[in-house]
């Protein structure tokens, strides 16, 4: 099961955030963006209690992320 | 020369950025046709046998045929049941590049003839009208010379083989940064390397050394200049949408149609849609967003995030 992860972060944080993210072996992909938000993190777990577990144990105790969209991936096409 | 009719094409009718990259590997291009030409007109003077000017013009054609051909490959693009197909089985796209390549040969085959049909009953002799009537002369040869070990070789290992090879490597291709066609089209750059090396080496073709190690730096520096414009100027960007209820089945196969567009997720959360986006310049970008996504009424909301840098 694969979730996005898009974080609004405070001001000088985005280094030491983007670490953290690193750091968190579920976490497969990590980008910096320019708009509305300014990190998108892939992350690939087995069940949402899993999702759940990492997201309340790590993700949502990094200092400097002030808000989290998550959006579970149901399906992708590609060409 | 066909690298730099692309270029051109590229400014011209896709108005990409000629920033320094671009101009210099167009100059280190030019100045290693220069080079190539005149030692070809030395090693044609020393052998007693001039090149023709109209030999020149007939390749200066060809070049320019042979980008139209790259730029029409590069712009294929997939119909809605050919996306659905890919989607099931990615190897869908290997019998569809044969059935295509088959179709386009036989067609190619098929005006040769004709066309030179038309040439050999031309009232007046040229080069062109002589060529035309040797080719029929000589066309009863034609299973004589496909029975030869050589030309199965070639069929082979210098046709079929290095094809297949493409059709999985398109087929399998995960982009970091640069698409396949891109990838392609700078190590394109490696065929004329190796076309003088190996000629020199092996055939003993008339190239001075000296010149040979400037034009291999050229094209080598040209390689390098390729990839640093391409990987500087694409535009790369997440796109979230919004998109109206019941419209889940069509919207995502009538977007991944689009020029640009790569991936296509769909989302439980705040955005219903989420598109991997990768095009060549912000034209692209601005013709995707304004002229392809805005226009469909299943869409309510459209959010762009460019990414900045993959660290991860």
């Amino acid at each position: 099961m694969r979730a996005i992860i898009l974080c609004k972060l405070g001001i000088n944080v985005i280094k030491k955030v983007i670490e953290e993210l690193k750091a968190i072996p579920e976490i497969k992909k990590v980008m910096s963006l320019t708009g509305d938000y300014d990190l998108l993190a892939e992350i690939e777990v087995e069940t949402s209690e899993q999702l759940f577990d990492i997201f309340s144990e790590k993700i949502d105790l990094i200092q400097g992320i002030n808000v989290s969209n998550t959006h579970v991936i149901m399906k992708s096409w590609e060409k | 020369m066909t690298i730099i009719f692309i270029s051109l094409y590229e400014k011209g009718v896709n108005y990409e950025k000629f920033d320094v990259f671009r101009i210099l590997f167009i100059v280190m291009l030019s100045f290693s046709i220069l080079i190539i030409t005149s030692v070809s007109l030395q090693g044609a003077e020393i052998k007693g046998d001039p090149i023709d000017l109209l030999g020149f013009i007939y390749l200066v054609l060809y070049s320019i045929t042979g980008s139209f051909l790259y730029i029409s490959i590069d712009r294929d693009s997939f119909s809605k049941k050919e996306l659905k197909n890919i989607n099931i089985n990615k190897y869908y796209k290997i019998p569809r590049a044969l059935i295509k390549m088959a179709i386009a040969f036989i067609s190619g085959v098929i005006l040769l003839i004709l066309a030179s049909m038309l040439i050999a009953l031309l009232p007046f002799e040229t080069d062109i009208t002589q060529e035309a009537i040797t080719f029929f002369n000589e066309l009863q040869f034609i299973f004589v010379i496909l029975g030869r070990w050589e030309i199965i070789y070639l069929i082979i290992f210098a046709t079929i083989l290095p094809y297949l090879l493409i059709f999985l490597a398109r087929v399998n291709w995960k982009p970091t940064i640069l698409t396949y066609s891109q990838w392609s089209s700078i190590l394109g750059l490696i065929d004329p390397i190796s076309t003088l090396i190996f000629s020199v080496l092996l055939v003993n073709e008339f190239f001075p050394h000296g010149y040979l190690i400037i034009v291999i730096v050229f094209l080598v520096i040209t390689i390098i200049l390729r990839y640093a414009h391409e990987v500087k100027n694409i535009v790369h960007a997440k796109i979230l949408l919004k998109i109206k209820k019941g419209s889940l089945q069509l919207v995502p196969i009538k977007i991944l149609k689009f020029y640009g567009v790569r991936k296509i997720e769909s989302l439980i959360g705040r955005y219903d849609l989420m598109l991997h986006v990768k095009v060549n310049s912000f034209k692209d970008f601005h013709y995707l967003i304004n002229r392809k996504l805005k226009p469909i009424d299943d869409i309510i909301e459209i959010k762009v995030q460019f990414v900045d840098k993959i660290e991860k």
